[in-house]
């Protein structure tokens, strides 16, 4: 082997690329202490003073706190409700000669990416009609179905590369489908099910288009949604707004530091030979 | 990812199944899916065959709506910007993480868990915090300006002020959101080539770039085309949205056409338009996500 | 006729539901219970929400929840909100209001979405003109207020009639500016020239009595090193108001007094009348000021690429000499530089001695009922108080913000940036004339009004090409407009 310049080198250059990537995260925490004209007058400064006055304002005169809540509730029914389902209805395709497979892949894809700003209408006659407005499963219930897409989509490509011993060994040995499915496929598939899993929290936490029209009730919205009363009609509220998009991306930072090993493990798939 | 297509699957233990039973598996898919998605979904999608403010009566004129695209040119300058933004938020994220990839390669460095903690902080701000962090860079009296005054180089003031540097700064954005996951997921899927592969590469004098030409990329075919569809959704859809929103504040030269779209269905009244430009970047993102598959 | 059907059987729908509550709300209150004012317009939503029983004979009135969908998220009018829900909930203690305040655009797909299922709040937002209240009364989703606003005096007590024309549509929904009234405002908006008073006073500056006096002072504060005037070109809607306001001054002098100068706005922006143009003269020369004043350096390096946001910034940092803005941001600036330390005054005319041009302003974004409120006797009671109170009144004032009502000259501290916009509001009042937000004039005039001025400010367009687009879109509006039935 060549010797290699890259071994000072490297560290350097990732380290140089860390910062670049960390560095609005970094400024948009600095930028929550300041005022607006600190803002505007470029952030590369340290703020004056460090004071928590704004994040308590936007935790509890702007209910940030209870909105917090309401996300997580949402996100977390969300994500937990579409695993199973979405794990049956993958193992039907891998498992299973089925007619229409293509179709149902086709209509994943049209599931996992529709334009939320169009179902808004339909969507809001139908919650209305179940009576559900206000009603955070007006909300779970549309999230969970595309999540549902969502997952089988990593699922599958993710269980077409397992290597197939052990499930024919498994069946070999007279395991029912359901064994089959549970204990042998999902548990291969725990990479997958867990980075889905964490992708499409992040989707459901940060999404706002549904809860706006679905959860009129200022108590009933999420994070996203409560970033909008920092804007007025003329006034925008910069400072808040940075405050409480703070407030609304911590815990998923505090997921990503949790879980950031689970991301790339599912859904980098298995090389085929 | 092998959605559309792919070779037959070699298991041969699923003939030993009723198939019946298969059918069965999908009912609770179908049972949340069919009534809180499709059935939505199909309304929607009826309204782009209608004139329709949004309050009043449908009208139905079939594929008008479509045709009137071809005239508009708001349409057209939405259509060439997304078109310019799926460069950036596509192409580059794939291109940049892929030499980035190469250069790390399966090495472990000082700094490793930062790195890759970095590169994922993007997907964790919310749009509004990296529009306004992101102004405070474009704007006049912001960070590239004052570095070209220190630097004394002239340039153009307004970045955000002007079509193409507007397009641009979107673009560069963009490509900062996705970068970063795109490399992780590259990284982490090289660890899984098999050790003799890049050893005889480099048995045979290859140089880093023939080894990404000729051992990374083909294995790595999976991850790319995962990222390509996660890219492709933000360039078509909400993560382009969010960025010209906050950052520019939709100016008419920076907006894509999920933007326009709903301008024209929300601003100006006219919900069929509207959805049916909203559904352009939809179609176009199956198309290529078809195609993708159809190329592996 | 299948769309026909459909609609028919939702109203059914709504109506079979509306039944069931009824008798849900009979059988739990058992007694002192009549109905509700079964009228054709009183189509409730269901019953999850709310329990829909308004209207009590004897005994103790039922409980009612009102729903209240709003814009008013800036922080005065949300503060005055905020107060008439706590006034309007003392006096009628039966009835809780439920608030659901969002900004204008967010606000307005959510009444969109909810209004199609037949839904959404008991007072809800109804912007101006085309921009919502012409569909809104075209497809029958609002009720005419006009015996609640003779019931409670609202036309002449608030506003001034030509004000209120502005929340008028014919029944049809044809014709903008005639016939009935939808809608109402708890505040009032002007627009002007916000002056720095310190900057003035080192300038040697008194309140301009020309557009060219103007202009000096604007030539005197870049030698002095001051930004002339603060705007900001990247957020769209300011160019409206800059123009708008020029455009007025020139116009006035063309027609050769503010009222003709009214005269045409009117038919252009409420009349669509197909005998007018943008083809001025004064429209011309009111762009060709601006993009004069963008040459000589009036408006900040780069302002095209900077937010109104910044700019106010750089303004309420004493920064800038001047801000041509709307009185909505004169709390925010009376805190930040003091309330003495900052004036406010009417776009001047061309010549001196000529009458003070028609100044852009109005009513706030009104709001009005909707159709499928159950408590439309209660949202209009909640409207009357929201507008007319004293209490909120004074909170309004108090926070800078002006009211329906006149303000009481002699109620407000000489000198201060509130008494300035009060006197400047006030005689736009008297005199009759005031000019309107131009993107009221076409459902596509944001955009291309939008558009156009940023060519203006990037000196990419002529005044002859700016006013060739707006033309355009103009005319194709006259092919596409609302013919009366």
């Amino acid at each position: 082997m060549r010797v290699n310049p890259s071994k000072l080198l490297l560290p350097l250059l990732t380290l140089v690329i860390s910062l670049i990537m960390m560095s609005p995260l970094i400024f948009s925490v600095l930028a929550s202490f300041m005022n607006e004209l600190e803002i505007y007058s470029g952030l590369l400064r340290i703020p004056t003073r460090i004071s928590f006055e704004n994040y308590y304002d936007v935790l509890v005169k702007y209910k940030f706190a209870k909105l917090t809540i309401n996300t997580t509730l949402i996100t977390s029914i969300v994500v937990v409700a579409a695993i199973p389902v979405a794990i049956l209805a993958t193992a039907s395709l891998t498992l299973k000669r089925i007619r229409f497979k293509r179709t149902i892949l086709t209509v994943c894809v049209i599931g996992a990416t529709a334009p939320e700003i169009m179902l808004m209408i339909p969507m809001f006659s139908l919650m209305s009609d179940l009576g559900l407005i206000n009603n955070f499963l007006s909300v779970i219930l549309p999230y969970t179905a595309m999540t549902i897409c969502f997952d089988m989509l990593v699922l599958y490509s993710y269980q077409r590369g397992l290597p197939s011993e052990f499930i024919e060994a498994a069946y070999l040995d007279g395991a029912s489908d359901w064994y089959l499915i549970w204990r042998i496929l999902t548990p291969l598939s725990k990479p997958a099910i867990m980075s889905a899993a964490i992708l499409t929290t992040v989707f459901t936490w940060n999404s706002f288009i549904l809860p706006l029209v679905l959860l009129p009730d200022p108590d009933m919205a999420t994070l996203p949604v409560g970033l909008l009363r920092f804007s007025g009609q003329y006034l925008v509220n910069v400072p808040l707004l940075l405050t409480g998009s703070i407030i609304t991306s911590f815990p998923m930072i505090i997921f990503y530091l949790i879980f950031q090993g689970y991301v790339v493990k599912g859904v980098t798939f298995a090389v085929r030979e | 990812m092998n959605v559309m297509s792919g070779p037959k699957s070699p298991y041969n233990y699923r003939k030993q199944f009723k198939n019946v039973i298969g059918y069965l598996y999908l009912i609770p898919f179908a049972v949340f899916t069919i009534p809180f998605l499709f059935y939505p979904f199909s309304q929607a999608f009826y309204y782009i065959f209608l004139e329709w403010d949004g309050f009043g009566e449908k009208k139905f004129i079939g594929i008008y709506n479509f045709i009137r695209m071809l005239g508009d040119r708001r349409f057209i300058e939405a259509l060439v910007a997304n078109s310019f933004y799926i460069i950036f938020f596509w192409a580059l994220p794939i291109i940049l993480g892929l030499l980035l990839t190469a250069l790390v390669g399966r090495r472990s460095f000082l700094g490793q868990g930062i790195f890759r903690i970095a590169m994922l902080t993007p997907l964790a701000m919310t749009s509004v915090a990296i529009g306004i962090v992101f102004y405070t860079i474009f704007s006049p009296s912001g960070l590239l300006n004052e570095i070209a005054r220190v630097l004394n180089i002239p340039v153009k003031i307004a970045w955000l002020g002007s079509t193409p540097t507007a397009r641009l700064a979107v673009g560069l954005v963009g490509t900062w959101a996705i970068i970063g996951f795109a490399t992780i997921l590259f990284i982490s899927a090289l660890q899984k080539i098999p050790e003799s592969f890049l050893e005889i590469a480099e048995l045979e004098g290859a140089t880093d770039f023939q080894k990404l030409r000729y051992v990374i990329i083909p294995y790595l075919k999976h991850t790319i085309i995962f990222v390509s569809l996660f890219s492709l959704i933000g360039a078509l859809g909400t993560t382009a949205y969010g960025i010209v929103a906050s950052l520019t504040g939709g100016a008419y030269y920076t907006r894509p056409l999920a933007h326009y779209g709903y301008a024209v269905a929300f601003v100006e009244y006219e919900v069929g338009y509207g959805a049916a430009i909203i559904f352009i970047p939809a179609v176009v993102g199956l198309i290529l996500s078809y195609i993708i598959y159809r190329v592996e | 006729m299948v769309l026909l059907n459909k609609k028919f059987n939702r109203r059914e729908a709504i109506s079979t539901a509306a039944k069931i509550s009824v008798a849900t709300g009979l059988a739990a209150v058992a007694g002192g219970v009549v109905g509700y004012s079964a009228g054709s317009l009183t189509a409730p939503r269901d019953t999850i929400i709310t329990r829909t029983v308004t209207q009590t004979v004897t005994g103790a009135p039922e409980k009612v929840e009102l729903q209240v969908w709003d814009i008013e998220t800036d922080p005065g009018p949300y503060d005055a909100m905020e107060k008439a829900i706590e006034v309007f909930e003392t006096e009628y203690p039966n009835v809780t209001v439920k608030r659901e305040a969002k900004s204008l655009s967010e606000q307005t797909t959510a009444v969109m979405a909810a209004l199609q299922a037949g839904r959404g709040g008991d007072v809800i937002v109804v912007n101006n003109g085309e921009t919502m209240m012409g569909p809104l009364v075209r497809a029958g989703l609002i009720i005419p207020l006009d015996s609640y606003a003779v019931k409670y005096g609202w036309f002449k007590k608030a506003f001034s009639p030509y004000i209120w024309k502005r929340a008028m549509y014919s029944r049809d929904g044809s014709v903008f500016g005639v016939g009935n009234l939808y809608a109402v405002s708890f505040r009032s908006e002007i627009v002007g020239v916000f002056y720095n008073k310190n900057i003035f006073r080192d300038l040697g500056a008194g309140v301009p009595q020309t557009l060219q006096e103007l202009e000096d002072v604007l030539d005197r504060a870049k030698r002095a090193g001051y930004i002339p005037l603060a705007i900001g070109g990247l957020t769209d809607w300011p160019f409206f108001h800059l123009f708008g306001a020029i455009q007025a001054s020139f116009l006035a002098h063309e027609f050769g007094s503010p009222l003709k100068a009214q005269e045409y706005i009117d038919d252009i922006v409420l009349s669509w009348r197909e005998d007018r143009t943008w083809v001025k003269d004064g429209n011309k020369k009111a762009i060709q000021k601006i993009q004069d004043w963008i040459k000589k350096g009036y408006f900040p390096e780069g302002f095209t690429g900077m937010t109104i946001e910044e700019a106010l910034a750089s303004f309420k940092a004493g920064k800038a000499a001047v801000f041509l803005q709307g009185n909505w941001y004169a709390a925010e600036i009376a805190e930040a530089l003091g309330p003495k330390n900052v004036g406010f005054f009417p776009v001047p005319p061309i010549e001196k001695g000529e009458a003070m041009p028609p100044q852009i302003g109005g009513m706030g974004t009104p709001h009005g009922i909707s159709i499928f409120s159950p408590h439309q006797d209660i949202a209009a009671k909640f409207l009357d108080l929201y507008m007319l109170h004293p209490e909120v009144i004074q909170t309004l004032v108090a926070k800078g913000v002006l009211p329906a009502v006149p303000v009481p000259l002699e109620r407000v501290e000489r000198d201060t940036l509130m008494y300035d916009t009060a006197v400047v509001f006030n005689k736009t009042l008297e005199r009759g004339t005031m000019w309107h937000y131009l993107d009221w004039t076409t459902p596509t005039m944001w955009d291309t009004m939008s558009e156009a001025g940023f060519l203006v400010y990037s000196l990419e367009i002529e005044p002859d090409e700016f006013v060739r687009r707006v033309e355009e879109d103009y005319r194709a509006w006259q092919a596409r407009k609302p013919k009366p039935a």
